[in-house]
């Protein structure tokens, strides 16, 4: 959940004080405010859109859509994407029939309600297009993954060894896009090594799923345009919890979109010797292998087995390998749910927000994670289609 | 023959000055000897008519005649500014009956709106227009945006019908709930006239060809309230800066480094009299040359920010910058870059690429947006400028800059607009209320109404304070939908008409 600047931990002498029955590092603002706005049963969506080099454009903005994913699986993820249309009737985004916006310009987007507005979008236009005779200008944009895939690196990295130090590099440095947030920034992004730096050719966003996979992360670019490296299995956290419960009463539509991806038997290819120290019964090491394979017989048992093949050169140390397939055939045995799910827009919703769904009409209850966001806005409509993944298999 | 309703016709007089025929349709008085020219110099409107200095000065000026329907209502507006002790003498002036209508001598000295209603006398069917110069022989005054709109309706219409709609979507829920997302609420007015003569059918086709939206009032408009929160207005230039800098800082340095870090290119801070040469703006400036090959010059302000304890209490931003890049190598990148700091990343906000100094800006007015770039944690609003292209091994590269301000809240501690233009009753708003305070402000003492009777200007009122305004108004429409049967008659080439108009408003009235 993110309330934008609406919402702010309270500090001595930011308008309250201690009478005012606050704790120190107390959130407080007027977020509670979006969160009514965006529950009542009548709303008066709006929106706001900065166009680097054009400044504030809402006025001319007739319809967004934007969409936002992570994948529930251990492939490599699409960037965001959407559409912003404006009408220009007066011909002030052409010059000579050719739009004056460019690839690469930035855009960001607001939603909300009555004039209070949170980020909902950060990224570039890829796209823009001038329609003279209609007045219609239409930008395709796209978060910086974007970027990150225009772009291609390689060589000696050896001076990145771990997670955070090789993504801040590329990241940070290189593509100068801000700095990131980590989950547990500490732990696994600080503490991970690759088992090889000496990289091949391949994109910035290649790398960083790479760079990711070893220590079992997600990547996305949020809705501010930072980018967010999360655990796979981080949405258990307790703050992942919006406290929402969709029900009947304000939902639309719920299809089953698909079952998520089982991985019963993992397959990771190393060019290192097996430890033996932190090997079990039943790994069937043996000298000289040069693929690792982690498997559960009892989901194989029951959905038969669901074969999957890891090679990454970052994941290459046996320790890195042998981690890898536990925790892929640990997370991933048994079946998890997709559903694609539509409701009003409700603007401080996020990525990997946790929520209770509770669905009589289409007998679907539990818990779910967001773990896609397709919006659509216009100055009468404000709607989100959410791709939502069960917490667990639903039994 | 009159009409109680006001439509204004936007198919008449309108002029921005941007073409040279927009001048000579402006006539000089006979003893007039100034300048009557497109003037390019202002930056505010950047193309408009310079009128003056004029030796002969007092009652000498300029006129745009215009043919006028008689006994009808007009609406005379134009934006203006004085230089000096310059003043500008209006008389709207019946030539018909050679009597004046009204007159009035406007003397400010920044952009400000001129807005008078009157009628036509009985019989008048020529106007002029005149602004006259006034005893001043050496300063002059700008004129833009001129328009001149009479009534498009002579008389009511025979039926009338008005809606009151809102554009809604609605989402339902499988239990059958319903969740209404809808716009603000835009009145829709049907307007029918059983008998039109050809002249006046055709001055209503000319307010729908003109697709311009206007203002409309049926004598009972609703009042609109509007309610705004007073914040404090602050400017930050360099202006009493000198080094070191306990406050607002301005760093030089050459990198061949792209922007990247917020505390990037704070190498060396500027000296006073660089500190000096960006404090006003002026002709004064502050130049850095870059001399080692493949290095982009850097200019950086970052702006000490005090003034606010919540980042809710900054509402709109602007940024001016003025200044050069000048590159004499072949590849001749001249220009500027200018950036911002958004709390994660450099922004490019604007550019130039000539080598001459230009204005670079940007300015929004919604919170959100403005909020991103003031960075309360550390308390900084951070500028920085790059010349567009890097020394190369020939020819010199140097960065001027002239002036850089930032102004957060600009006017919101005390300017206030209203979304549709107010209908004046003894020239006065219905109320202007302060609800934190539970005051009543007071014409004059406390508030004043703005020319273009779009905003009110209060004076005396706290940061935080909740003003309400309660005014009459005109509708903000556009003549959407008109059709015309024309009646059996004697005179087909102008045959007298039924006629039927749909305006819809294009400004929310809640």
């Amino acid at each position: 959940m993110d309330y934008g600047n609406h919402k702010r931990c309270w500090t001595l002498g930011d308008g309250y004080t201690l009478g005012s029955g606050l704790t120190l590092g107390q959130e407080i603002g007027q977020w509670h405010v979006i969160r009514r706005r965006a529950a009542a049963r009548k709303r008066k969506p709006t929106f706001s859109v900065f166009l680097a080099k054009q400044g504030d454009v809402t006025e001319y903005v007739t319809q967004i859509s934007t969409n936002r994913r992570f994948e529930d699986s251990l492939h490599e993820p699409n960037h965001g994407s959407g559409t912003i249309t404006m009408y220009d009737v007066n011909g002030d985004f052409a010059e000579n029939s050719q739009c004056i916006i460019q690839q690469g310009d930035e855009v960001k987007i607001w939603a909300g309600f009555d004039g209070d507005n949170i980020p909902r979008f950060t990224g570039l236009v890829t796209d823009p297009k001038i329609n003279t005779t209609t007045h219609e200008v239409t930008l395709q944009i796209a978060d910086y993954g974007w970027l990150l895939k225009q772009s291609q690196t390689g060589g000696d990295y050896s001076a990145y060894g771990t997670p955070k130090l090789l993504i801040d590099q590329l990241v940070t440095n290189e593509m100068r896009l801000g700095s990131i947030t980590y989950e547990n920034e500490a732990g696994e992004p600080t503490i991970y090594t690759f088992g090889n730096t000496t990289l091949s050719t391949r994109t910035y966003w290649a790398i960083i799923h790479g760079a990711t996979l070893g220590i079992f992360y997600i990547f996305y670019f949020d809705e501010n345009g930072v980018l967010q490296c999360k655990r796979r299995n981080g949405f258990t956290d307790a703050d992942s919890d919006t406290e929402i419960v969709f029900t009947d009463d304000n939902i639309q539509n719920l299809d089953h979109l698909q079952m998520a991806e089982i991985i019963n038997k993992k397959s990771v290819a190393h060019s290192d010797t097996p430890g033996w120290t932190n090997a079990a019964l039943g790994d069937g090491l043996r000298f000289g292998q040069s693929t690792y394979i982690a498997q559960d017989e009892l989901s194989i048992a029951r959905y038969g087995e669901r074969a999957d093949y890891e090679a990454e050169e970052l994941i290459d140390g046996w320790d890195n390998t042998y981690d890898m397939a536990q925790q892929s055939v640990n997370f991933y045995k048994y079946p998890k749910e997709i559903y694609k799910m539509s409701a009003p827009g409700r603007p401080e919703l996020q990525l990997t927000d946790r929520f209770h769904l509770d669905s009589q009409k289409r007998n679907v209850k539990g818990l779910f994670v967001i773990m896609g966001i397709e919006e659509y806005l216009t100055p009468r409509t404000y709607t989100q289609t959410l791709a939502i993944v069960s917490e667990r298999d639903i039994t | 023959m009159s009409a109680n309703f006001l439509l204004l016709n936007t198919g008449d007089y309108c002029s921005h000055f941007d073409y040279l025929y927009e001048i000579s349709q402006w006539t000089a008085t006979a003893g007039y000897t100034g300048d009557r020219i497109i003037y390019l110099g202002d930056t505010d409107h950047p193309s408009c008519m310079k009128i003056g200095p004029d030796a002969n000065m007092d009652g000498e000026g300029i006129y745009y005649e215009m043919t006028v329907n008689a006994s009808t209502e007009y609406a005379l507006e134009f934006a203006y500014i004085n230089t000096g002790t310059q003043e500008i003498d209006v008389d709207i002036y019946d030539q018909t009956g050679t009597a004046s209508i009204y007159t009035e001598t406007l003397t400010k000295t920044a952009w400000s709106n001129f807005y008078k209603e009157f009628t036509t006398p009985v019989g008048c069917v020529l106007l002029r227009i005149y602004l006259k110069v006034g005893t001043n022989g050496t300063d002059y005054f700008l004129i833009d945006d001129v328009t001149c709109y009479g009534n498009a309706l002579q008389y009511d219409p025979d039926d009338y019908e008005i809606s009151y709609e809102s554009i809604d979507n609605t989402h339902t829920t499988p239990n059958g709930n319903r969740v209404i997302d809808e716009t603000a609420l835009l009145p829709r007015a049907s307007l029918s006239f059983n008998h039109l003569t050809s002249a006046q059918f055709t001055r209503l086709l000319q307010l729908k060809k003109a697709k311009s939206p206007t203002w409309f009032s049926d004598q009972n408009v609703p009042q609109m309230v509007e309610e705004y929160t007073i914040y404090t207005e602050t400017e930050y230039t360099f202006s009493g800066i000198t080094n070191p800098t306990a406050t607002h800082e301005a760093y030089y340095t050459a990198s061949s480094s792209l922007p990247s870090a917020a505390g990037d290119f704070e190498t060396t801070e500027i000296s006073t009299v660089g500190y000096q040469a960006i404090d006003g703006d002026d002709s004064n400036y502050y130049e850095t040359a870059i001399t080692t090959t493949r290095n982009y010059g850097y200019h950086k302000f970052n702006f000490k920010v005090t003034e606010y304890s919540t980042i809710e209490q900054i509402r709109s931003f602007s940024l001016t910058y003025k200044g050069l890049g000048s590159d004499a190598a072949t590849k001749n990148a001249d220009g500027v870059v200018l950036y911002l700091w958004n709390g994660n990343k450099w922004i490019e906000i604007d550019k130039s690429t000539t080598p001459d100094k230009e204005t670079l800006s940007f300015s929004t007015t919604k919170p959100e947006q403005a909020q991103d770039f003031v960075d309360l944690t550390n308390g900084w609003i951070r500028v920085l400028v790059r010349t567009q292209g890097h020394k190369s091994s020939s020819g010199a590269l140097a960065l001027d800059s002239y002036y850089v301000s930032v102004t957060v809240n600009k006017d919101l501690a005390t300017t206030i607009p209203l979304k549709n233009k107010a209908v004046l009753t003894a020239g006065d708003v219905v109320s202007v209320e302060n609800i934190t305070d539970g005051t009543t402000l007071v014409l004059t003492t406390d508030y004043l109404i703005g020319d273009d009777r779009q905003s009110v200007i209060v004076s005396g009122e706290d940061d935080g304070d909740l003003i309400r305004i309660t005014y009459n108004q005109y509708y903000h429409v556009r003549l959407s939908n008109m059709s015309e049967r024309r009646m059996n008659t004697a005179t087909p080439t102008t045959p007298p008409r039924q006629c039927s108009v749909t305006l819809e408003c294009i400004t929310g009235i809640d």
